[in-house]
């Protein structure tokens, strides 16, 4: 009986593994037919609501006019977990320049796209196990931030 | 017993796959619409217009999906189902009730010497002498300036090249597509003048991006220094130092700083943000989303036994995460710049 339950999550995992993997892209994107205006509220009411803190947002449009873009909707959003934040950069030093974390938020017309780098991409580098894990739980919680974006 | 049981559960497990069979508007929504839009208006990525689909095979968009354009932003997704990409396939045929083209497999015989008088004179103006396109990116022009509203393909790409058919590039040299401005060549070339600019446009081929050679070398992930000096000098010589490369600096930052009260963030792990406006332009123009990479910024930081280091990112490497090779050639440039900067703050 053991064996079958054990062969039985074998071919659940095989499954879940192959869907997980199906990208190779470096990147987590999602559109939302939401003006940007309210893009950028929720997508921070989300980040709040996964337990992070926005640290600040950055303007990108200060000269974005002068270099011939015509829209004004341009954002950084940086956020993190103190704690996570405060650990990493004291023991994994060349991940600094990936902390804390950053949503890109720019609109497209009456649209709005949300980009982040796939923290999982980043796992590649390391080899402890608690660092990937971390990394994973990150990428988790973006996905399902942008999975609510959609909605 | 123990078979029948097994036998019960692969059912079991069968049947989640036919109950979840693959639903073609949530997969698109999940891998293509960020980039092509809700209805294949296109963005970051090309239109998927009705006209556009008109003219393209089954066979071609499926190869496309698993292909990707490699250094050309979209993505190859080898790991999607036969089924999976098929519903994708579906669900873009769904928002026309045009019929589905299909085309020869068999290759087109023509002078590609001869052809390349044709293609540089009727099609080098938006495809480029090598094919690449225009050096300006990709998708639909929306809030950035370029040449073109939707950008030329490259059809030097070997994801493009691998995907379509000699009959298919004929098709598509001929047909009169209104979304993309790509004039008919019909009646301005004869037959046999088409054939050979076939295969001209076959020799373009280029093997793999740029970025490709590079990433067989493991590049890391950062860019760590050690300074010789303590932190408060090597802080005011890099602001020097990126100041003397052209960078505009801007307020520094705390990595801690605005995820906790001012009075607890650590002040000794310092980012200077700077950024080089001409090469901000050129990039943005060719990759909307680098954002995610903005500001430039270099990190000191002193650590417990008081040694003091300077972390950049690895420009080279992130900018190979975008799939884009235009943006790799910039992204060199400005790697040696930052690179020097550094050298000069710890010499």
């Amino acid at each position: 009986m053991n064996r079958c339950l054990k062969l039985f999550f074998v071919v659940l995992l095989i499954g879940s593994s192959t869907v997980s993997h199906a990208s190779e892209d470096h990147l987590l994107m999602v559109r939302t037919q939401q003006t940007f205006e309210i893009a950028m509220e929720k997508i921070q009411r989300l980040i709040e609501e996964y337990g992070y803190s926005v640290a600040h947002i950055q303007r990108c449009d200060g000269g974005l006019n002068d270099f011939d873009y015509e829209t004004d909707y341009y954002r950084v959003i940086f956020f993190g977990k103190y704690k996570e934040v405060k650990a990493l950069s004291n023991d994994y030093p060349e991940l600094i320049p990936f902390l804390p974390l950053k949503f890109l938020v720019f609109a497209e017309n009456d649209e709005t796209v949300i980009v982040s780098l796939d923290p999982d991409t980043l796992a590649d580098y390391f080899d402890n196990p608690d660092i990937k894990h971390q990394l994973r739980r990150w990428h988790n919680d973006i996905d399902e931030m942008f999975s609510e974006m959609r909605i | 017993m123990k078979i029948s049981l097994i036998l019960s559960l692969m059912l079991l497990v069968s049947s989640f796959s036919v109950l979840s069979a693959p639903n073609g508007e949530k997969l698109y929504q999940q891998y293509c619409e960020s980039c092509h839009q809700t209805q294949g208006e296109g963005g970051i990525g090309l239109p998927l217009s009705n006209i556009k689909m008109a003219h393209v095979s089954d066979q071609y968009l499926e190869k496309t999906i698993r292909l990707g354009r490699p250094g050309r932003i979209m993505p190859a997704y080898p790991g999607l189902s036969d089924a999976q990409v098929a519903s994708i396939i579906g669900y873009i045929r769904s928002w026309s009730d045009q019929p589905v083209p299909t085309f020869s497999s068999e290759t087109i015989t023509g002078n590609a010497e001869n052809g390349e008088k044709h293609y540089k004179k009727r099609c080098a103006k938006c495809h480029a002498n090598d094919g690449s396109g225009e050096g300006e990116g990709t998708g639909v022009t929306k809030s950035r300036k370029r040449k073109f509203m939707i950008m030329p393909a490259a059809i030097n790409n070997s994801g493009y090249l691998d995907s379509v058919t000699d009959e298919e590039i004929r098709e598509i040299i001929i047909a009169d597509r209104d979304d993309s401005k790509m004039p008919s060549m019909q009646g301005k070339l004869t037959d046999q003048e088409i054939d050979d600019v076939v295969a001209y446009v076959r020799s373009l081929k280029v093997a793999q991006p740029a970025f490709e050679d590079y990433l067989k070398e493991e590049p890391e992930l950062s860019i760590i220094v050690e300074s010789p000096n303590d932190f408060e000098s090597t802080v005011e010589a890099a602001r020097q130092a990126l100041s003397a490369s052209n960078f505009r600096l801007f307020p520094e930052r705390y990595i801690e700083q605005g995820l906790v009260d001012e009075f607890t963030h650590n002040t000794r792990q310092v980012s200077l943000r700077f950024c080089n406006f001409s090469e901000l332009y050129q990039m943005l123009k060719i990759e909307p989303r680098l954002g995610v990479l903005l500001p430039c910024r270099i990190t000191i930081i002193e650590q417990p036994d008081k040694s003091v280091l300077i972390i950049a990112p690895n420009m080279k490497l992130l900018s190979s995460w975008f799939n884009n090779d235009e943006l790799f050639k910039i992204a060199e440039q400005m790697e040696e710049n930052i690179s020097n900067a550094i050298e000069e703050a710890t010499f």
